[in-house]
């Protein structure tokens, strides 16, 4: 059976051109899957073995296509030539194509392996990569906490950047003195940490004498120190100069290995201003304490001494440097004047009452030295700013002084009330003793000197003038007017009164007065009177014999308790030998009628203290009882001047009879005596009772041309007019009038100075027969 | 990687350049020529055939299972098949008679078959008929792997 051809040409045509797109596609998907995934050594093995399939279906269909049309061609011939290439092209395709097929195993080997250990590779890499999620979940917490930490030291940093730059100066030196940090607050002031890039050495930044000697603080710290402070300043470009107080610290690292040194600066200006100004208020303070007049002591609540002002010293007898820290009752020792018992101690009466206290009247310091010394004082509490007591002040004065002038006051006041009562005694006494003494002297006048009665009216006359003298005295004593003054030189008072007292006595007197003595101005016969007193009782404290000295001196200065306007002062002093007196019959000498004799009336001292005192002058009485007595008396002194007295010129009256004396005098029975009296001398007297009378009686007398040649007036006159008044109105009438002035107060300035009130004599009640007469021919320059 | 890919292309390369750039010395250095070339293709075909069934023992059992695996076995099969028609037509061609074609112009137009040997060797000319759906399922087989990649 014959068959078509054609079929086998059609079919190798038509099945090697789909061969060759087919082959043409696998190509493309065979590189396209590999291309996905070129590590996969299968899918190159997959790629490779399709290639070589396509190689060989693109060799073999293009070798049926051109076969096909070169016998189609009836190029037979051409075929047969190129034939064997074909044939050995398909070949060496079919070798290839072989070599993939038995190479299929191995190539899968490899890639099971591959896959194997791709797989584990995986496996590992899941592992791998399951612990490095772990360990990356671990590290992303790591690195949250570690950028939480950052962040959290970031603003920590930021913190303590903020607090570094908002404090003091502050810097961070390194042991090389090299600057490594400084705040904001220290470059305000100083350069650093750097300068023009470079880092500065803290002796470049601040210098300071301390730099570079044994007194750097980082030196002391590199030496083992442990913080060292001190002070240093800084002046600005603008001239301002601050103080600041420089602390050091050691500054170690985290090992705690010193690093350097972290210095800060306290800006203490105003502080050391306000401690400079504490300092001078406080030493301004101290002078002033220091400088009050008072004693003052300060302590602490537990009594210890903290400070003594110069007059607490002075009167303790205490410095202040042996005094603090001790307890105040060892240096202030107070007791009762009066019982010698210890007073309580002031800090623990204002520590219990809590308020100012005041000391008891009688306290007497005992000083160190032994003195005794008459205080007022008040303690109060020292309270701080809260109201607490932290101490106690003592404030306390010498009042020995003053205690003494208050006794001084009290007897003056004394005297001058016994004084009173005593001036108006005697001015009565005086005229009574004037009529008995009259009368006495009348009678006795009357009488021959053979009467039996005459030796009993002598007696009765020396007993009256004995109440006379003593009446004196009580005048003297009573005096309230001022003496009757004179500028004299005490010398000649000082000197007659030794001579008239100590005359025929054991007592030799030595007297020390020298020439430029001041003058006083004084009453001699008071003063007189006054020395007699003392040099008598020194004569009669040493019965055994002995030596008075008397002295004499110019003293200038103020004395406290007398006039302060008064500067110049004339000093007596009277010392004797005797056997002195004890404290408490110096505290009661010049009490009136204290008396240690036993014939004493006990007025001698109480009238020289008077008389003293009316002088604006002072006595004093020191004594022991084996040293002796020494009487001082401190009397106002002028600087030198002449005594000038007016003396008033009196008429002269040749003659006695026929000579009209009037007399004026309120009391009846010393108007009769002097009538007596008068008539008894040769007078014709006329009597009236009182001042008005007298002048006008006088002014009538003038009239009728019969005027009185003399006028005797009392000088007192109760409710009337007194013979002062009525002397002026007379002298007024008549100045040529003779007057003369009686009066029992004989130490009555008008009794002293006469002449000055107009009178020309004075006579002083009781006056006897002779004395009357006396006054009479004197004032009237008579003839006995 | 990329060694072992350029290794394999480089042997193939020289193993079929060669040849073809010199034909004449391969056969020449033999000096066998006409049916020694036959001979020569058959054993290539034997080789090809050999892999072929090498490839398809190795791919049986489940390892190779899966999409485009069946396409793949089902390539080789065709394959192999293919290699034994043509190995047969390379083979009987040389047996027949040049009686057996009928020529007109000079050109075989048709075929004369006296045997079932005849009758195949006409069926191997129309080896395209097993080469194409060979290469489809080839087609098939990659399409498939490249869509599962």
């Amino acid at each position: 059976m014959t068959v078509s051809w054609i079929p086998v040409i059609a079919v190798d045509i038509i099945g090697s051109f789909l061969t060759l797109v087919i082959a043409f596609a696998c190509a493309y998907l065979a590189w396209d899957w590999n291309r996905k995934k070129r590590e996969d050594i299968f899918r190159d093995y997959i790629f490779l073995l399709t290639l070589a399939f396509v190689f060989f279906a693109i060799s073999r269909s293009f070798g049926h296509l051109i076969k096909q049309f070169l016998i189609f061609a009836d190029m037979n011939h051409v075929w047969q030539v190129i034939s064997p290439f074909s044939g050995a092209v398909n070949s060496a395709a079919f070798i290839i194509i072989f070599a993939f097929g038995i190479y299929f195993q191995r190539f899968r080997k490899i890639h099971g392996e591959l896959e194997e250990y791709k797989d584990n590779l995986e496996e590992l890499v899941a592992e791998r990569t399951n612990e490095l999620e772990k360990v990356n979940v671990f590290l992303e917490d790591e690195n949250r906490q570690r950028k939480q930490a950052e962040e959290g030291l970031r603003q920590t940093m930021t913190t303590l950047e903020n607090i570094f730059n908002s404090t003091s100066p502050t810097c961070i030196t390194d042991v090389d003195h090299k600057l490594v940090e400084a705040n904001e607050a220290y470059q305000a002031h100083w350069p650093g940490p750097t300068k023009d890039g470079k880092s500065i050495k803290c002796f470049e930044s601040r210098p300071s004498p301390i730099c570079h000697t044994d007194n750097c603080p980082l030196e002391k710290i590199i030496m083992g120190g442990d913080q060292t402070t001190c002070e240093t300043t800084r002046t600005s470009l603008d001239g301002i100069t601050r103080v600041f107080l420089q602390t050091t610290k050691p500054f170690k690292d985290a090992d705690g290995n010193l690093a350097g040194t972290v210095t800060s600066f306290q800006e203490i200006t105003e502080r050391k201003r306000a401690q400079e100004e504490l300092a001078a208020e406080r030493e301004r303070l101290s002078v002033t304490l220091r400088s009050i007049g008072d004693g003052v002591i300060t302590t602490d609540i537990g009594g210890k001494v903290v400070l003594l002002n110069k007059v607490a010293e002075k009167l303790c007898g205490w410095q202040m440097a042996e005094a603090e820290g001790k307890m105040l009752d060892e240096i202030f020792q107070i007791v009762d004047e009066k019982n010698g018992e210890p007073c309580e101690n002031p800090v623990d009466q204002v520590l219990t009452k809590g308020h100012i206290i005041a000391l008891e009247s009688n306290a007497v310091l005992l000083a160190r030295d032994g003195r005794r010394i008459n205080i007022s004082d008040s303690a109060a509490p020292i309270r701080d700013a809260q109201s607490r007591t932290i101490g106690v002040v003592l404030v306390f004065r010498d009042v020995t002084n003053q205690i003494r002038l208050e006794k001084e006051l009290q007897k003056n006041q004394k005297l001058e009330s016994v004084g009173i009562l005593a001036g108006g005694i005697a001015h009565d006494f005086n005229n009574i003793l004037s009529g008995v003494l009259g009368n006495i002297n009348l009678a006795m006048h009357r009488l021959d000197e053979n009467n039996p009665v005459t030796p009993l009216l002598q007696e009765a006359e020396k007993a009256s003038l004995r109440a006379k003298g003593l009446t004196q005295q009580l005048l003297t004593f009573a005096k309230g007017g001022s003496p009757i003054r004179k500028k004299v030189s005490i010398d000649d008072v000082v000197k007659d009164s030794a001579v008239f007292v100590l005359r025929g006595s054991n007592v030799s007197c030595e007297i020390d007065i020298p020439d430029d003595l001041w003058l006083v101005e004084i009453d001699p016969g008071q003063m007189s009177q006054v020395i007699q007193n003392m040099i008598l009782n020194a004569r009669e404290a040493m019965e055994g014999g002995g030596a008075v000295t008397i002295s004499a001196r110019n003293r200038e200065g103020i004395i406290e308790s007398l006039d302060v306007s008064q500067r110049h002062w004339v000093e007596i002093t009277i010392i004797d030998e005797g056997p002195g007196m004890g404290q408490e019959v110096v505290d009661r000498i010049f009490d009136p009628y204290f008396t240690t004799k036993d014939k004493g009336s006990g007025l001698g001292l109480s009238i020289c203290h008077s008389i003293i005192s009316q002088h604006n002058g002072a006595i004093q009485v020191t004594s022991t009882p084996v040293s002796g007595t020494i009487f001082t008396i401190i009397l106002p002194a002028l600087c030198k001047q002449k005594v000038h007295d007016q003396v008033r010129v009196c008429r002269k009256f040749p003659y006695r009879k026929g000579v009209r004396i009037l007399v004026m005098d309120d009391e009846k029975m010393v108007r009769k005596i002097l009538r007596e009296m008068l008539s008894h001398l040769g007078f014709e007297p006329i009597m009236v009772s009182d001042g008005q009378q007298a002048v006008e009686q006088y002014s009538r007398s003038m009239q009728q041309g019969n005027k009185f040649d003399l006028v005797i007036m009392d000088l007192t006159i109760p409710g009337g007019m007194g013979g002062r008044e009525a002397a002026q109105e007379i002298l007024k009438l008549d100045p040529e009038a003779l007057v003369i002035v009686s009066s029992g107060y004989s130490n009555d300035p008008i009794m002293s100075s006469f002449e000055k009130y107009g009178f020309c004599a004075a006579v002083i009640k009781p006056f006897q027969l002779q004395e009357l007469s006396d006054a009479i021919e004197n004032a009237m320059h008579l003839e006995s | 990687m990329h060694y072992n890919r350029i290794f394999p292309v480089c042997i193939c390369i020289i193993t079929v350049v060669l040849p073809l750039l010199l034909p004449d010395s391969v056969w020449g250095v033999q000096q066998h020529g006409g049916a020694e070339g036959l001979i020569s293709h058959q054993i290539g075909h034997l080789l090809f055939i050999t892999g072929m069934l090498v490839l398809f023992y190795r791919l049986r059992g489940s390892s190779a299972s899966g999409a485009g695996w069946l396409d793949f076995k089902i390539f080789i099969g065709l394959i192999i098949l293919w290699n034994l028609l043509t190995f047969y037509g390379h083979w009987h061609r040389e047996l027949i008679s040049p009686d057996k074609f009928v020529l007109f112009a000079g050109k075989v137009n048709g075929f004369s078959i006296s045997s079932p040997a005849d009758a195949l060797f006409y069926l191997s000319r129309l080896d395209h008929l097993l080469l194409v759906p060979a290469f489809l399922f080839l087609l098939s087989a990659l399409y498939k792997w490249r869509k599962q990649a």
